[in-house]
């Protein structure tokens, strides 16, 4: 058999090879520094960041932390996707609708992630509902600005053949609408994402008692720098690895016949 | 019979569309003829429902295709799948449409993966798949060459002997006028009414 070698792969495994070139300078970078600096308590060197990442592994604290981050970056996720894509969608296709809420959707976005998460541990309570508020509200009307961007470019010509060929408005979605919305749904769930596990950490900060978060306050009153970084640098990878092994294939299967 | 009573179309203050009455048969192909911008596609819309914004009445379309002056394909779907999908038939249907019009070999394949009169061809099979009562075809060999253009008509009036349907195409080719309908309408003026000429 010929062997086979694919084009298409060159450029991305280059880019890879770069980006984990990139990522060891970096850390090398680091190691320097804190070397230079001679003040651990300060900037601790990267063995020491993943001696604490290893026993808080082996200790079960690091994935109970981590799992209930997780848990509330999801839920805030599906939840901000939802409701924003929905409104998205409404704004991008009815004109008088999009007038009326636009300033609302000014506001909304230029409303400081702080005020929201205060507001709602005041008027809900330090509560898991609360805490998941403050993040989906926050995200909403960045979803809604992308989905509003996506729905106003929907192909008229594709709708006027759904209408003609009678299909059912479930039918239409499916196959003709939400196709068209996916680049426009990815883009808002991965850089939703990003955002959201931010907010996460300043809402565990702030009022829970679990999740990577609260551990980062924990360690920030014993100015324990070593323990910061190894939860937060502990859930950046976790974030890497969701980017690369779910969102970006679940992006590239989805838009597979652009680059047909 | 299908009856068009339309009394005007208008686009804001311009009026495209006069009175215009006219009956079609069954199983009749009619070509609707005239200058660029008269109002012919206009009056497809009309028929096809896709603009309820007129002045009269239309009646008696029944289940309708439209093959449109682009091929208007889903482009994340296989050939094979926009047949099945839009028509409402099963892949095995859509395969059989592609094996007799010689397109088996791009069943699978996406639209941005074929030529444009390959393009055509899909949704004219489409179009035909969905078993329509009246078909309705906005110039849809334009843009093609000669040879291209020659096959499809041939392609297309094989289909219309197989399965007889009620055919209004729009054209400004003298060929596929004469190949593929018995009857000419001309509208003319402004705003556009049926022409006697």
């Amino acid at each position: 058999m010929a062997s086979s070698i694919n084009p298409v792969n060159k450029p991305e495994q280059k880019s890879g090879r770069i980006s984990l070139l990139s990522m060891i300078g970096l850390i090398l970078m680091w190691w320097v520094a804190a070397t230079f600096a001679a003040r651990p308590d300060l900037l601790p060197t990267p063995d020491a960041v993943a001696r604490i990442v290893w026993k808080e592994f082996f200790s079960g604290e690091l994935l109970y932390h981590l799992g209930v981050t997780l848990l509330r970056v999801l839920a805030a996720c599906v939840i901000s996707m939802t409701i924003g894509s929905v409104f998205g969608i409404i704004m991008g296709t009815r004109r008088g609708v999009d007038r009326w809420m636009d300033p609302w959707l000014v506001a909304a976005l230029n409303l400081p992630a702080l005020v929201t998460i205060v507001l709602c541990y005041i008027w809900i309570g330090l509560t898991e509902v609360a805490a998941i508020a403050a993040v989906a509200i926050n995200k909403i009307p960045l979803v809604t600005t992308v989905m509003r961007e996506g729905a106003r470019t929907l192909d008229r010509e594709l709708d006027a053949m759904a209408q003609v060929f009678a299909f059912s408005r479930a039918k239409k979605l499916r196959h003709v609408v939400l196709p068209q919305l996916e680049p426009h749904f990815a883009a808002a769930t991965r850089t939703g994402i990003a955002l959201i596990w931010k907010i996460v950490l300043v809402v565990e900060f702030l009022g829970r008692s679990n999740g990577i978060g609260f551990q980062i306050h924990l360690h920030f009153q014993n100015f324990d720098v070593g323990y910061v970084l190894a939860y937060s640098l502990s859930f950046v990878a976790v974030m890497i690895a969701i980017e690369l092994c779910l969102l970006q294939p679940w992006q590239n299967h989805a838009t597979r016949w652009r680059r047909a | 019979m299908m009856r068009v009573d339309l009394h005007g179309k208008a686009f804001g203050e311009t009026k495209v569309l006069g009175p215009i009455n006219m009956e079609i048969g069954a199983t009749e192909a009619v070509a609707l003829i005239g200058p660029s911008g008269i109002g012919k596609s206009t009056l497809l819309r009309l028929i096809a429902g896709l603009d309820l914004d007129f002045d009269g009445s239309i009646s008696g379309v029944g289940r309708l295709s439209f093959v449109f002056q682009e091929p208007t394909l889903l482009p994340w779907r296989s050939s094979r799948d926009n047949i099945a999908l839009a028509a409402d038939v099963s892949l095995d249907e859509a395969d059989a449409l592609l094996v007799q019009v010689g397109l088996a070999d791009k069943a699978s394949l996406f639209p941005s993966q074929l030529s444009l009169g390959q393009r055509r061809r899909i949704a004219i099979l489409r179009a035909f798949a969905r078993k329509p009562e009246t078909l309705l075809m906005d110039e849809p060999f334009a843009s093609l060459d000669t040879e291209t253009a020659h096959s499809m008509r041939a392609m297309l009036s094989d289909l219309l002997r197989d399965r007889p349907t009620r055919l209004i195409l729009v054209s400004h080719d003298a060929a596929d006028v004469e190949a593929l309908t018995t009857r000419t309408i001309r509208l003319a003026g402004s705003p556009a009414e049926i022409s006697a000429a």
